[in-house]
């Protein structure tokens, strides 16, 4: 129980009492009970619903971006069947009304579209609503789609993945979505940094893909997918939860809870004419109701995040476990410098280069127990590395290292390095560093 | 699971908890043993660590059975003593009250759901965030798979090491204590398995709660709200993804400052040696975790000074300290010549101009790491509330006030750093703004949280209109 034995001028005054209360004074004096104080807070409880209701319309609304001139319904639908698609990368079959997704393509992506039978306004259609059959949690979900101003140009936007029900997406937050749309489609590919590729494909199946005119109901459909849809943990989710999910965000419930509730006690206040202790009860209450809401809520988040852990790792002993990353070429690239490095004294010094910071430092890492270093070495020296061990070099995937083979040099923006060529297979490059810069 | 991997668990729980007890007196009702077990596991995990830094390159299987057979004898006799000694006085034992309310075992549910969650996630998933493996379990997997406890050098040194006993990395100079604390685990546990290193991190959340629990009710807490304002810190979502995702320092740093100002505010209370003790020990060990510890034990620090300071130099230092702050903002921002040469050689060089510029989102982006993502719940909102609602409370009580400080303190340090210097990126960039905040949240917590003490007989109500300044002789 919360006690509130002083008051803050920080809270509103209170005016009067509330009529129940009042009235109750009345009886304890013996004076008949007013009737007209009954009817007054009858009046004053409906005023509070509507006012109520108003205002959390409003903030919905506000949360939504919903346009104040629309209808709740879309005026204009363009609906298309899951097999009005083309598969463009993968493999796909009609099944009924439904396309269904069967193989991945090049890079371990797929790709449908859909070529406008004729161009759209992209203003007039803002809302993407799409549903999917059994879509793995283990891809990323993308719409793209062209412009009959850059023909050549495909726009490519992430989006929420759709569970078991239609998802709804609001392309007013797109500023590319413009102008006159002459395609559209759907790409799926593995969570980035987080589902090794060579296993994140499951067989799954588009139902439908519609484009509405703008409506209350599909702002407000779009708010409800932002604010419910599922989100794989991200490099990003130890910073900040919310930016951690790729796609362009509504205002958060947090917010909106913090708002409504906030506006709501105040109004309650003013309407039912409460006091000051009232309204400091009413926020202590409304705020652990909030807080246990969004607790609620982010449990189940997690539930939904954990469960791709869940399929990822469950069951499997460590060393199973500790070789599903998400970097497959990395760790390719890391088994094949250590079968090089099994010939080489236990203690040599060797150096990681890439094109990419993550793909230095994690290469780095799977390289342990290797006396490894990143390439921040040899940057941090620039040509005045006089006092330089011999070193193996690791290249993977960055064409800035240019290799002379007439002068067995190495070279990079302005450092040249001695240097003689040990591995050169696809991606992976490796280099005998043999000692002093020039 | 090994008996080294099981002896590599008891020693820091019975090595710290005896330290506790030693410090703070005998446990006796579940919320002092709270206490005990969760600062005592904390600093246990500390103090094992930093018993490996002597033993030098040593191989690490060793690590376990030499050290284990000195820290664990030493803590059982620290427990014997504990138990034996004659105590001068009898603590007086908070009452626990009666059964718990329903919506309070609802509460403590959430929390079990998230707990197996964490968990699950943390013996699951192979180490996934990337300072993670990028920096603070970096050294002890280079560690433990090479066998030996390698020093770590710049890269000059590196480069010119004929040896091979030296390693580097891109960090190599950031403090050592979290990676000692992972290979004391590891070692035991016998390879290099993320589950076994990543479960400290799940202790570590548990610890933060049972060990806030503890010194709150010790602090006159009633039992229920001490439950609300444990409930509060373990669902705040950030530090359940830092637990989940293991492998951060953040969680640490703000684990141990809040035991710090706990054992302070007891201090404060209590006037008993032990607890200064231990909240300075808690104290010098922030930066050997992370650098910006420093900045803590330095803030935390000056404000324990001001409190000790007679109410004539209190005046003096709440006049000054503004002027002398304001001062520096301004003379850094018009780049003169002292002043803007002596930052630049501290790393703080910036175009100031730019700095002004993208000083407003900045705070923006900060506002909304706070307010309007899912990092903290309504847990700002519930810190103004409790500020408009119980601002008597804190008039009230001194001590209350100096932790108000310390907290106003490191909030403008925040402030500063994302703002006046070239770190604002990262607050724009949401990379460090809420990492950096979480810092001091279970420390924000613990101060909202005595807010709501009922008033007690000793701490007189102040007059109304009474500086806080003026207050100072009602403190402790």
């Amino acid at each position: 129980m919360i006690r509130l034995p002083h008051s803050s001028p920080l809270l509103f005054h209170g005016r009067v009492t509330s009529g129940r209360s009042a009235a109750r004074a009345r009886n304890a004096a013996g004076e008949e009970d007013p009737a007209p104080g009954n009817a007054k807070m009858l009046v004053r409880g409906i005023v509070l619903v509507l006012l109520l209701a108003v205002l959390w319309t409003v903030l919905l609304g506000w949360a939504a971006q919903a346009p104040l001139d629309t209808a709740f319904e879309p005026a204009q639908r363009l609906r298309h069947a899951g097999s009005d698609f083309q598969v463009v990368m993968g493999a796909g079959v009609e099944n009924g009304r439904r396309l269904g997704i069967n193989s991945v393509g090049a890079d371990h992506m797929a790709l449908q579209s859909l070529a406008m039978p004729e161009a759209i306004d992209a203003g007039a259609f803002p809302i993407l609503r799409y549903r999917w059959q059994d879509f793995p949690r283990t891809l990323e979900l993308s719409f793209v789609f062209r412009r009959a101003d850059q023909p050549e140009d495909v726009h490519t936007i992430a989006l929420p993945p759709a569970g078991a029900y239609p998802a709804y997406f609001d392309l007013a937050d797109v500023p590319e979505w413009r102008g006159q749309i002459v395609e559209i489609g759907f790409a799926q590919f593995p969570t980035a940094q987080l589902v090794p590729a060579n296993i994140a494909f499951r067989p799954f199946a588009l139902v439908e893909a519609e484009l509405w005119s703008p409506s209350w109901r599909g702002s407000l459909g779009a708010l409800g997918t932002d604010w419910t849809a599922y989100r794989p943990w991200a490099l990003m989710s130890v910073s900040a939860l919310g930016p951690d999910a790729p796609w362009p965000h509504k205002p958060t419930p947090v917010i909106v809870l913090a708002i409504g509730l906030a506006a709501s006690i105040l109004l309650a206040a003013a309407v039912l004419a409460r006091n000051r202790r009232w309204i400091g009860v009413a926020f202590c209450a409304a705020l652990a109701g909030g807080w246990i809401a969004l607790d609620v809520r982010w449990l189940g988040e997690f539930v939904d995040r954990h469960a791709m852990t869940r399929y990822l790792y469950a069951g499997k002993p460590w060393r199973e476990r500790a070789a599903i990353e998400p970097d497959t070429s990395l760790l390719a690239s890391a088994a094949r410098v250590r079968e090089l490095l099994a010939r080489w004294p236990a203690d040599a010094h060797v150096i990681v280069a890439a094109s990419t910071v993550y793909d230095v430092l994690r290469l780095n890492y799977h390289l342990l127990p290797a006396n490894v270093a990143p390439v921040g070495v040899l940057a941090a020296q620039g040509a005045a590395t006089g006092a330089m061990q011999p070193a193996l070099l690791v290249v993977y995937a960055d064409p800035e290292w240019k290799f002379d083979a007439q002068q067995r040099t190495l070279r990079h923006v302005d450092d040249e390095y001695p240097a003689d060529v040990l591995v050169d297979e696809n991606e992976l490059r490796i280099f005998q560093l043999r000692g002093a810069a020039r | 699971m090994t008996f080294a991997y099981v002896l590599a668990w008891l020693t820091p729980v019975l090595l710290g908890s005896a330290v506790v007890a030693l410090l703070c007196g005998r446990p006796r009702t579940p919320a002092q043993w709270a206490h005990t077990l969760g600062c005592g596991f904390v600093l246990g995990a500390l103090l094992c660590a930093l018993a490996i830094a002597p033993l030098g390159r040593v191989a690490v299987a060793r690590i376990v059975p030499t050290l284990a057979p000195i820290l664990l004898p030493l803590a059982l006799g620290a427990w014997v003593w504990v138990w034996l000694r004659p105590r001068a006085s009898v603590a007086v034992v908070p009452a626990e009250g009666g059964r718990l309310h329903p919506l309070l075992w609802a509460l403590l549910a959430l929390l079990a759901v998230r707990a197996w969650l964490m968990m699950d996630e943390i013996l699951l998933r192979p180490m996934y965030p990337w300072d993670a493996w990028a920096a603070w379990l970096l050294k002890p997997k280079a560690w433990m798979l090479g066998g030996h406890i390698d020093r770590f050098v710049g890269f000059d040194a590196w480069l010119a090491d004929a040896s091979g006993a030296l390693r580097t990395a891109q960090t190599w100079s950031y403090p050592e204590t979290l990676g000692r604390i992972a290979i004391w685990f590891a070692s035991a546990w016998g390879e290099w398995n993320a589950a076994a290193v990543g479960a400290i991190w799940i202790a570590l959340w548990l610890a933060l709660l049972c060990g806030t629990y503890g010194q709150l009710r010790a602090l006159g807490l009633a039992r229920d709200r001490a439950l609300v304002a444990v409930y509060a810190l373990g669902s705040l979502p950030l530090i359940n993804v830092h637990v989940a995702l293991a492998g951060y320092a953040d969680l640490w740093i703000a684990a141990v400052l809040a035991f710090a100002c706990l054992a302070w505010m007891r201090w404060l209370q209590t006037r008993e040696a032990g607890h200064l003790i231990l909240a300075g020990l808690f104290a010098v060990m922030l930066p050997l975790i992370k650098l910006e510890g420093g900045i803590w034990l330095l803030i935390l620090a000056a404000t324990m000074l001001y409190e000790r300071m007679t109410p004539r130099v209190r005046r003096i230092a709440l006049a000054l300290a503004p002027v002398i702050g304001c001062g520096v903002v301004v003379a850094y921002l018009l780049r003169w010549p002292l002043v803007a040469s002596a930052l630049d050689r501290i790393g703080l060089s910036a175009d100031t101009d730019v700095l002004v510029q993208h000083a407003p989102a900045v705070v923006a982006a900060a506002a909304e790491g706070l307010f309007a993502q899912y990092n903290w719940h309504l847990f700002w909102f519930a810190v103004a509330l409790t500020l408009a609602m119980r601002w008597r409370q804190l008039l009230r009580a001194p001590m209350l006030r100096v932790l108000g400080l310390f907290l106003l303190l490191g909030c403008a340090f925040l402030f500063a750093l994302f703002v006046l210097t070239p770190a604002g990126k990262w607050a724009e960039s949401y990379t460090a703004v809420n990492r950096l905040t979480l810092q001091i949240v279970p420390a924000m917590l613990v101060f909202a949280a005595l807010l709501w003490r009922e008033p007690r007989p000793t701490e007189a109500p102040v007059p109304p209109g009474a500086r806080m300044a003026e207050a100072v002789p009602t403190a402790p």
